[in-house]
Protein backbone atom coordinates (compact mmCIF):
# COMPACT_ATOMS: atom_id res chain seq x y z
CA UNK A 1 0.00 0.00 0.00
CA UNK A 2 1.51 3.27 -0.73
CA UNK A 3 0.57 6.58 0.74
CA UNK A 4 -0.18 9.77 -0.93
CA UNK A 5 1.76 12.51 -1.51
CA UNK A 6 0.26 15.15 0.67
CA UNK A 7 0.95 12.34 3.71
CA UNK A 8 4.36 11.39 2.82
CA UNK A 9 4.98 14.65 2.87
CA UNK A 10 3.09 15.47 6.43
CA UNK A 11 5.06 12.78 7.73
CA UNK A 12 8.71 14.20 6.48
CA UNK A 13 7.76 17.47 7.87
CA UNK A 14 7.42 15.68 11.20
CA UNK A 15 10.51 13.95 11.28
CA UNK A 16 12.06 17.54 10.16
CA UNK A 17 10.20 18.95 12.80
CA UNK A 18 11.38 16.56 15.50
CA UNK A 19 15.20 16.65 14.25
CA UNK A 20 15.04 20.49 15.33
CA UNK A 21 13.05 19.95 18.24
CA UNK A 22 15.98 17.55 19.68
CA UNK A 23 18.86 19.38 18.30
CA UNK A 24 17.43 22.97 20.06
CA UNK A 25 16.66 21.23 23.25
CA UNK A 26 20.17 19.69 23.10
CA UNK A 27 21.46 22.96 22.63
CA UNK A 28 19.30 24.23 25.67
CA UNK A 29 21.20 21.63 27.70
CA UNK A 30 24.43 22.80 26.55
CA UNK A 31 23.52 26.27 27.96
CA UNK A 32 22.43 24.96 30.65
CA UNK A 33 25.84 23.18 31.69
CA UNK A 34 27.04 26.58 30.98
CA UNK A 35 25.49 28.13 33.81
CA UNK A 36 26.08 24.74 36.18
CA UNK A 37 29.38 25.10 35.42
CA UNK A 38 29.17 29.13 37.10
CA UNK A 39 27.38 28.16 39.56
CA UNK A 40 30.46 25.46 40.44
CA UNK A 41 32.17 28.60 40.88
CA UNK A 42 30.24 30.51 43.16
CA UNK A 43 31.34 27.68 45.90
CA UNK A 44 35.02 28.83 45.39
CA UNK A 45 33.67 32.62 47.08
CA UNK A 46 31.97 30.63 50.08
CA UNK A 47 35.18 28.60 50.49
CA UNK A 48 37.06 31.72 50.85
CA UNK A 49 34.31 32.99 53.35
CA UNK A 50 35.73 30.66 55.90
CA UNK A 51 37.75 32.40 58.79
CA UNK A 52 39.96 29.31 59.27
CA UNK A 53 40.68 28.81 55.38
CA UNK A 54 41.09 32.73 55.06
CA UNK A 55 43.37 32.94 57.83
CA UNK A 56 45.91 30.31 55.85
CA UNK A 57 45.72 32.07 52.55
CA UNK A 58 47.86 34.61 51.30
CA UNK A 59 46.37 37.85 50.36
CA UNK A 60 47.64 37.62 46.91
CA UNK A 61 45.71 33.74 46.82
CA UNK A 62 42.90 35.64 48.01
CA UNK A 63 42.91 38.07 45.30
CA UNK A 64 43.86 35.84 42.46
CA UNK A 65 40.53 33.11 43.77
CA UNK A 66 38.27 36.31 43.42
CA UNK A 67 39.81 37.08 39.62
CA UNK A 68 39.22 33.74 39.03
CA UNK A 69 35.22 33.67 40.57
CA UNK A 70 34.54 37.14 38.91
CA UNK A 71 36.26 35.59 35.11
CA UNK A 72 33.58 33.14 35.28
CA UNK A 73 30.78 35.80 34.30
CA UNK A 74 32.32 37.06 31.47
CA UNK A 75 33.73 34.42 29.77
CA UNK A 76 33.50 33.43 26.23
CA UNK A 77 30.45 30.89 26.01
CA UNK A 78 31.37 27.67 25.58
CA UNK A 79 34.79 28.19 27.18
CA UNK A 80 33.61 28.77 30.86
CA UNK A 81 34.84 25.88 32.41
CA UNK A 82 37.88 25.68 30.39
CA UNK A 83 39.28 28.89 31.26
CA UNK A 84 38.54 28.56 34.86
CA UNK A 85 40.35 24.87 35.07
CA UNK A 86 43.28 26.34 33.75
CA UNK A 87 43.41 29.41 36.07
CA UNK A 88 42.91 27.06 38.88
CA UNK A 89 45.47 24.85 38.17
CA UNK A 90 47.64 27.81 37.43
CA UNK A 91 46.55 29.22 41.07
CA UNK A 92 47.33 25.90 42.73
CA UNK A 93 50.98 25.80 41.26
CA UNK A 94 51.30 29.01 42.20
CA UNK A 95 49.82 29.19 46.17
CA UNK A 96 50.22 25.37 47.55
CA UNK A 97 47.72 26.98 50.31
CA UNK A 98 44.99 26.66 48.18
CA UNK A 99 45.16 23.27 46.92
CA UNK A 100 43.45 21.40 49.17
CA UNK A 101 40.31 23.42 48.19
CA UNK A 102 40.65 24.27 44.89
CA UNK A 103 41.39 20.82 43.52
CA UNK A 104 38.23 19.36 44.20
CA UNK A 105 36.55 22.45 42.42
CA UNK A 106 38.77 21.77 39.24
CA UNK A 107 37.54 18.11 39.40
CA UNK A 108 33.91 18.78 39.32
CA UNK A 109 34.64 21.40 36.94
CA UNK A 110 36.21 19.29 34.54
CA UNK A 111 33.46 16.36 35.06
CA UNK A 112 31.04 20.00 33.84
CA UNK A 113 33.22 20.87 30.85
CA UNK A 114 33.56 17.29 30.04
CA UNK A 115 29.27 17.34 29.88
CA UNK A 116 29.16 20.64 27.97
CA UNK A 117 31.64 19.28 25.42
CA UNK A 118 29.35 15.91 25.19
CA UNK A 119 26.21 17.67 24.74
CA UNK A 120 27.92 19.70 22.22
CA UNK A 121 28.81 16.80 20.33
CA UNK A 122 25.53 15.24 20.92
CA UNK A 123 23.71 18.65 18.74
CA UNK A 124 26.46 17.74 16.16
CA UNK A 125 25.06 14.34 15.64
CA UNK A 126 21.57 14.80 15.75
CA UNK A 127 23.04 17.28 12.66
CA UNK A 128 25.27 14.29 11.13
CA UNK A 129 21.59 11.93 11.48
CA UNK A 130 19.41 14.53 9.85
CA UNK A 131 21.84 14.85 6.66
CA UNK A 132 22.38 11.10 6.77
CA UNK A 133 18.70 10.44 6.55
CA UNK A 134 17.75 12.92 3.62
CA UNK A 135 20.99 11.23 1.61
CA UNK A 136 19.80 7.82 2.57
CA UNK A 137 15.78 8.66 1.84
CA UNK A 138 16.81 10.52 -1.88
CA UNK A 139 19.48 7.57 -2.83
CA UNK A 140 19.65 4.83 -0.33
CA UNK A 141 22.95 2.81 -0.23
CA UNK A 142 23.03 3.39 3.58
CA UNK A 143 26.85 2.07 5.28
CA UNK A 144 26.33 1.93 8.82
CA UNK A 145 30.31 1.99 9.18
CA UNK A 146 30.91 5.37 7.51
CA UNK A 147 28.00 7.00 9.49
CA UNK A 148 29.80 5.64 12.35
CA UNK A 149 33.06 6.95 11.31
CA UNK A 150 31.29 10.24 10.64
CA UNK A 151 29.60 9.84 14.64
CA UNK A 152 32.94 9.12 16.04
CA UNK A 153 34.60 13.01 14.20
CA UNK A 154 32.21 14.29 16.59
CA UNK A 155 33.54 12.77 19.64
CA UNK A 156 36.29 14.28 21.78
CA UNK A 157 36.08 11.71 24.61
CA UNK A 158 36.77 8.21 24.67
CA UNK A 159 34.23 6.76 26.51
CA UNK A 160 31.84 8.37 23.84
CA UNK A 161 33.80 6.62 20.68
CA UNK A 162 33.40 3.17 22.78
CA UNK A 163 30.34 3.64 23.14
CA UNK A 164 29.34 4.26 19.37
CA UNK A 165 31.57 1.25 18.25
CA UNK A 166 29.58 -1.36 21.09
CA UNK A 167 26.85 -0.17 18.85
CA UNK A 168 28.24 -0.21 15.42
CA UNK A 169 30.81 -2.94 14.13
CA UNK A 170 33.38 -2.72 12.19
CA UNK A 171 34.16 0.77 13.09
CA UNK A 172 37.79 0.94 13.73
CA UNK A 173 39.68 0.33 17.15
CA UNK A 174 40.59 3.77 19.36
CA UNK A 175 44.56 4.72 18.29
CA UNK A 176 47.27 3.95 20.28
CA UNK A 177 49.19 7.17 20.72
CA UNK A 178 52.18 6.73 22.24
CA UNK A 179 53.07 8.67 25.73
CA UNK A 180 55.29 11.35 24.45
CA UNK A 181 57.82 11.80 27.68
CA UNK A 182 59.52 14.98 27.99
CA UNK A 183 61.92 14.42 30.94
CA UNK B 1 24.47 -5.88 21.05
CA UNK B 2 22.24 -4.37 18.83
CA UNK B 3 20.01 -6.21 16.54
CA UNK B 4 19.88 -5.48 12.77
CA UNK B 5 16.94 -7.62 11.52
CA UNK B 6 14.39 -5.18 10.54
CA UNK B 7 10.80 -5.53 9.03
CA UNK B 8 10.17 -3.96 5.54
CA UNK B 9 7.13 -1.81 5.45
CA UNK B 10 5.19 -0.73 2.32
CA UNK B 11 7.04 2.41 0.32
CA UNK B 12 5.66 5.61 1.15
CA UNK B 13 5.05 8.13 -1.97
CA UNK B 14 6.16 11.31 -2.25
CA UNK B 15 6.10 14.18 -4.86
CA UNK B 16 9.83 14.00 -5.28
CA UNK B 17 11.01 10.77 -5.70
CA UNK B 18 9.11 7.32 -4.78
CA UNK B 19 10.54 5.58 -1.24
CA UNK B 20 12.10 2.44 -2.04
CA UNK B 21 11.62 -0.47 0.14
CA UNK B 22 15.58 -0.39 0.60
CA UNK B 23 15.46 3.03 1.29
CA UNK B 24 12.87 2.22 3.61
CA UNK B 25 14.05 -0.45 5.53
CA UNK B 26 17.74 1.14 5.70
CA UNK B 27 15.82 4.33 6.93
CA UNK B 28 14.40 2.29 9.72
CA UNK B 29 17.93 0.36 10.62
CA UNK B 30 19.90 4.00 10.52
CA UNK B 31 17.21 5.66 13.22
CA UNK B 32 17.41 2.25 15.52
CA UNK B 33 21.10 2.37 15.49
CA UNK B 34 21.35 6.14 16.14
CA UNK B 35 18.53 6.51 18.75
CA UNK B 36 20.56 3.33 20.27
CA UNK B 37 24.02 5.88 20.62
CA UNK B 38 21.25 8.46 21.66
CA UNK B 39 20.54 6.35 24.64
CA UNK B 40 23.83 5.25 25.45
CA UNK B 41 25.53 8.73 25.08
CA UNK B 42 22.76 9.78 27.27
CA UNK B 43 23.79 7.09 29.91
CA UNK B 44 27.17 8.87 29.52
CA UNK B 45 26.65 12.35 29.93
CA UNK B 46 23.98 11.46 33.15
CA UNK B 47 26.41 9.30 34.99
CA UNK B 48 29.29 12.54 34.35
CA UNK B 49 26.83 15.06 35.94
CA UNK B 50 26.11 13.02 38.85
CA UNK B 51 29.96 13.01 39.53
CA UNK B 52 29.36 16.62 39.28
CA UNK B 53 27.36 16.76 41.34
CA UNK B 54 29.35 14.07 43.72
CA UNK B 55 32.24 16.29 43.50
CA UNK B 56 30.65 19.49 44.80
CA UNK B 57 28.51 17.75 47.46
CA UNK B 58 31.61 16.22 48.96
CA UNK B 59 33.18 19.35 48.85
CA UNK B 60 30.20 21.17 50.49
CA UNK B 61 31.13 18.58 53.49
CA UNK B 62 34.00 21.63 54.31
CA UNK B 63 31.16 24.97 54.44
CA UNK B 64 27.41 23.61 55.32
CA UNK B 65 26.21 23.10 58.24
CA UNK B 66 26.32 18.54 59.05
CA UNK B 67 22.22 18.46 58.67
CA UNK B 68 21.85 20.42 55.50
CA UNK B 69 25.30 18.50 54.44
CA UNK B 70 23.36 15.22 55.51
CA UNK B 71 19.71 16.34 53.72
CA UNK B 72 21.73 17.14 50.39
CA UNK B 73 23.41 13.92 50.42
CA UNK B 74 19.92 11.58 50.93
CA UNK B 75 18.69 13.65 48.81
CA UNK B 76 21.02 13.17 46.25
CA UNK B 77 20.95 9.29 46.88
CA UNK B 78 17.16 9.09 46.82
CA UNK B 79 16.82 11.08 43.42
CA UNK B 80 19.20 9.50 41.60
CA UNK B 81 20.26 6.04 41.32
CA UNK B 82 24.00 4.60 41.15
CA UNK B 83 23.82 4.53 37.26
CA UNK B 84 22.22 8.18 36.75
CA UNK B 85 18.60 7.50 36.04
CA UNK B 86 15.77 8.83 38.65
CA UNK B 87 14.71 6.50 41.39
CA UNK B 88 12.01 8.61 42.65
CA UNK B 89 11.21 11.19 40.11
CA UNK B 90 9.33 14.57 41.17
CA UNK B 91 6.88 14.41 38.02
CA UNK B 92 5.99 10.57 38.65
CA UNK B 93 5.51 11.46 42.56
CA UNK B 94 3.15 14.64 41.29
CA UNK B 95 1.53 12.92 38.95
CA UNK B 96 0.60 10.10 41.72
CA UNK B 97 -0.96 13.07 44.30
CA UNK B 98 -2.73 14.67 40.78
CA UNK B 99 -4.33 10.73 40.86
CA UNK B 100 -5.12 11.05 44.63
CA UNK B 101 -6.71 14.62 44.06
CA UNK B 102 -8.65 13.06 41.22
CA UNK B 103 -9.85 9.88 42.75
CA UNK B 104 -11.04 12.34 45.63
CA UNK B 105 -13.28 14.56 43.68
CA UNK B 106 -14.33 11.72 41.90
CA UNK B 107 -15.42 10.10 45.15
CA UNK B 108 -17.02 13.18 46.99
CA UNK B 109 -18.81 14.07 43.75
CA UNK B 110 -20.27 11.01 43.75
CA UNK B 111 -21.49 11.42 47.25
CA UNK B 112 -18.53 9.43 49.12
CA UNK B 113 -18.26 10.65 52.87
CA UNK B 114 -15.08 12.57 53.01
CA UNK B 115 -14.45 11.32 56.67
CA UNK B 116 -14.31 7.31 55.61
CA UNK B 117 -12.97 8.23 52.09
CA UNK B 118 -10.32 6.04 51.55
CA UNK B 119 -7.96 6.23 48.20
CA UNK B 120 -6.02 3.55 46.19
CA UNK B 121 -2.34 3.91 45.89
CA UNK B 122 0.17 0.88 45.40
CA UNK B 123 2.80 0.27 48.52
CA UNK B 124 5.81 1.78 45.67
CA UNK B 125 3.64 4.95 45.30
CA UNK B 126 3.34 5.62 49.06
CA UNK B 127 6.91 5.16 49.26
CA UNK B 128 8.21 7.23 46.95
CA UNK B 129 5.96 9.76 48.03
CA UNK B 130 6.86 10.07 51.53
CA UNK B 131 10.67 9.64 51.23
CA UNK B 132 10.77 12.12 48.60
CA UNK B 133 8.55 14.36 50.26
CA UNK B 134 10.05 14.25 53.40
CA UNK B 135 13.73 15.26 52.22
CA UNK B 136 12.94 17.76 49.87
CA UNK B 137 10.58 19.21 52.86
CA UNK B 138 13.68 19.09 54.81
CA UNK B 139 16.03 20.93 52.06
CA UNK B 140 13.38 23.60 51.96
CA UNK B 141 13.27 24.12 55.60
CA UNK B 142 16.97 24.40 56.30
CA UNK B 143 17.01 26.78 53.33
CA UNK B 144 14.64 29.12 54.47
CA UNK B 145 16.34 29.27 58.47
CA UNK B 146 18.82 32.20 57.04
CA UNK B 147 19.76 34.04 54.06
CA UNK B 148 23.57 32.94 54.61
CA UNK B 149 22.36 29.14 54.40
CA UNK B 150 20.23 29.98 51.53
CA UNK B 151 23.10 31.25 49.70
CA UNK B 152 25.89 28.19 50.36
CA UNK B 153 23.24 25.79 48.91
CA UNK B 154 21.84 27.49 46.02
CA UNK B 155 25.05 26.60 43.72
CA UNK B 156 24.42 22.63 44.97
CA UNK B 157 21.27 22.53 44.60
CA UNK B 158 21.29 24.46 41.25
CA UNK B 159 23.71 21.47 39.74
CA UNK B 160 21.27 19.20 41.34
CA UNK B 161 18.67 20.43 39.54
CA UNK B 162 20.82 20.90 36.17
CA UNK B 163 21.38 16.89 36.47
CA UNK B 164 17.93 16.56 37.02
CA UNK B 165 17.07 18.47 33.60
CA UNK B 166 19.35 16.92 31.91
CA UNK B 167 18.28 13.50 32.30
CA UNK B 168 14.84 14.28 31.93
CA UNK B 169 15.32 16.55 28.81
CA UNK B 170 17.47 13.77 27.10
CA UNK B 171 15.23 11.15 27.59
CA UNK B 172 12.39 13.32 26.48
CA UNK B 173 14.17 13.16 23.17
CA UNK B 174 14.63 9.58 22.88
CA UNK B 175 11.51 8.73 23.89
CA UNK B 176 9.51 11.18 21.28
CA UNK B 177 11.54 9.48 18.67
CA UNK B 178 10.53 5.89 19.89
CA UNK B 179 7.04 6.97 19.49
CA UNK B 180 8.12 8.14 15.53
CA UNK B 181 9.85 5.01 15.11
CA UNK B 182 7.30 2.46 15.98
CA UNK B 183 4.22 4.94 13.99
CA UNK B 184 6.73 4.96 11.16
CA UNK B 185 6.27 1.06 11.09
CA UNK B 186 2.67 1.53 10.11
CA UNK B 187 3.12 4.80 8.15
CA UNK B 188 -0.54 4.50 6.62
CA UNK B 189 -1.88 4.73 9.98
CA UNK B 190 -0.20 7.57 10.99
CA UNK B 191 -1.77 10.87 12.17
CA UNK B 192 0.32 13.30 12.03
CA UNK B 193 -1.21 15.36 14.50
CA UNK B 194 -2.02 12.84 17.42
CA UNK B 195 1.73 11.44 17.18
CA UNK B 196 2.51 14.96 17.58
CA UNK B 197 0.55 15.49 20.64
CA UNK B 198 1.90 12.03 21.84
CA UNK B 199 5.13 13.02 21.67
CA UNK B 200 4.27 16.60 23.19
CA UNK B 201 2.84 15.31 26.32
CA UNK B 202 5.98 13.44 27.09
CA UNK B 203 7.06 16.99 27.69
CA UNK B 204 7.20 17.96 31.65
CA UNK B 205 8.61 21.68 31.88
CA UNK B 206 6.94 24.40 30.85
CA UNK B 207 9.58 25.50 28.58
CA UNK B 208 10.30 22.32 27.02
CA UNK B 209 6.99 21.76 26.24
CA UNK B 210 6.77 25.62 24.56
CA UNK B 211 9.84 24.57 22.43
CA UNK B 212 7.95 21.12 21.47
CA UNK B 213 4.83 23.00 20.28
CA UNK B 214 6.53 25.95 18.63
CA UNK B 215 8.71 23.62 16.59
CA UNK B 216 6.74 20.55 16.12
CA UNK B 217 3.05 21.17 16.59
CA UNK B 218 3.07 24.75 15.25
CA UNK B 219 0.77 26.70 17.87
CA UNK B 220 0.92 27.42 21.53
CA UNK B 221 0.88 24.45 24.15
CA UNK B 222 -2.60 24.06 26.20
CA UNK B 223 -2.93 25.16 29.71
CA UNK B 224 -2.65 21.38 31.30
CA UNK B 225 -1.89 19.54 34.32
CA UNK B 226 1.56 17.56 34.10
CA UNK B 227 3.63 20.44 33.55
CA UNK B 228 5.98 21.58 35.97
CA UNK B 229 8.61 24.37 35.93
CA UNK B 230 11.08 21.68 36.80
CA UNK B 231 12.09 22.79 39.47
CA UNK B 232 12.94 20.63 42.50
CA UNK B 233 13.50 23.35 45.05
CA UNK B 234 11.78 27.03 45.37
CA UNK B 235 14.84 28.96 46.40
Amino acid sequence: MSLSAGKSLAIQQLIDDLIEFSSASMQWCASASEDATKQIVSILGHLTDEAARVASMSTEALAAVEAIRKSAHSAEEGKVANGLIVGLKQLTADHNEVGAFVDPIVQALQFQDRVTQMMENMVRMIAAWAIERERVEKKGGLDLVAFGSGLLKATTAAEERDRIRALIPGLPPEEVVDAVNLF
Amino acid sequence: MLCYRIDPIDLPAREDAAISTTATAELQLLDKTFLAILSSLRDEVTQVAGQASETILERASSYVADDARRALTNFHKLYFSEDGSARASLVEVNRNVDDLFEQAQTALARGADASTLKLQEDEEKVKARFSFSGVQKELEAIIRMDEGIRQRLVPILSNLQFEDALRQRLSHIIEAWEVMTVQLRQPEDLDVELAALEMGALTTSVAERELFYRVVVKQPPPPEAHVTDMLMFDF
